[in-house]
């Protein structure tokens, strides 16, 4: 059975050790790095089958990191999933237009994280 | 009453007498840190260790009315914050986050006074929490 790996893209020190511990539990391989200048490294150098990506990040912040992947990697069909507490309009407008496939609510809890991954996982899983 | 909470009420009457509600802040560790002390303590060591740099730092930039700089400072505290048992904290963090391009340099200031006050009160809480959980840590 194949194992899902995971990038993450988190700059917060507490929300990177919740995370961690969450997917831990949920059982995938992932790779946690802090901005989005990191993980478009980690995109060139590994695969994975999904991105959860914080919005806000020094060096390169999610929105940029998302545009970028979908626009100069031209990787389209990756899931990047936003995580965020999605404070206004015009931040969900943002994470659309950038690309960003959908959003994670902040603060996470463990069933919307197994939820959302699920809903973008399995399904590739089934076929 | 779950068991978590349960053993709040019996095993941490610092954290009844500090006045904090044992049903939120078992609701807190089961949905944020899959109902582990240990996992919420790590946690917590995170948030205390860096809190009062970011406070430091914080307040520098809303003195030199850096505005960008607050928004993207409050928007890492708010995200640290948002995983604990203080709405009104977050709230407060909300606030100077989402204001931080409109406000005048007063209302930054009279915001920012009132979230370090309460961060201040939050990080006393924590360390509570934290003595007192790792009571029940010992028992387990």
């Amino acid at each position: 059975m194949k194992t899902w790996k995971i990038l993450v893209a988190e700059d917060n020190t507490v929300n990177q050790l919740i995370v961690r511990e969450m997917l831990q539990r949920l059982g995938y391989d992932f790779v946690l790095v802090e901005n989005g200048k990191l993980a478009m490294l980690a995109l060139q150098q590994q695969n994975f089958d999904l991105i959860l990506m914080d919005c806000y990040m020094p060096e390169v912040d999610g929105f940029t990191a998302t545009e970028m992947i979908r626009k100069e990697l031209k990787n389209k069909d990756l899931p990047i999933i936003a995580m965020t507490a999605l404070e206004t309009p015009a931040e969900e407008a943002k994470c659309r237009e950038v690309g960003m496939t959908d959003y994670l609510p902040k603060p996470l809890s463990l069933p919307s994280v197994e939820s959302l991954l699920n809903k973008h996982l399995r399904p590739q899983q089934e076929l | 009453m779950n068991k978590l909470e349960e053993k709040i009420r019996r095993h941490c009457p610092e954290v009844l007498a500090a006045g904090l509600d044992p049903a939120r802040l078992s609701q807190m560790l089961e949905s944020r840190f899959l109902g582990s002390f240990t996992i919420f303590a790590a946690a917590a060591d995170s948030f205390l260790y860096e809190y009062a740099e970011e406070l430091e730092a914080l307040q520098s930039m809303v003195e030199q009315l850096e505005r960008k700089e607050i928004f993207a400072a409050v928007h890492n505290l708010k995200g640290s914050l948002f995983n604990f048992h203080r709405p009104d904290v977050v709230e407060t963090a909300r606030q100077l986050e989402i204001h931080s391009e409109d406000w005048s340099h007063e209302e930054l200031k009279q915001q920012f006074a009132l979230l370090r006050a309460q961060v201040h009160e939050f990080a006393f809480e924590l360390k509570i929490l934290l003595s007192s959980f790792e009571e029940i840590e010992d028992l387990a």
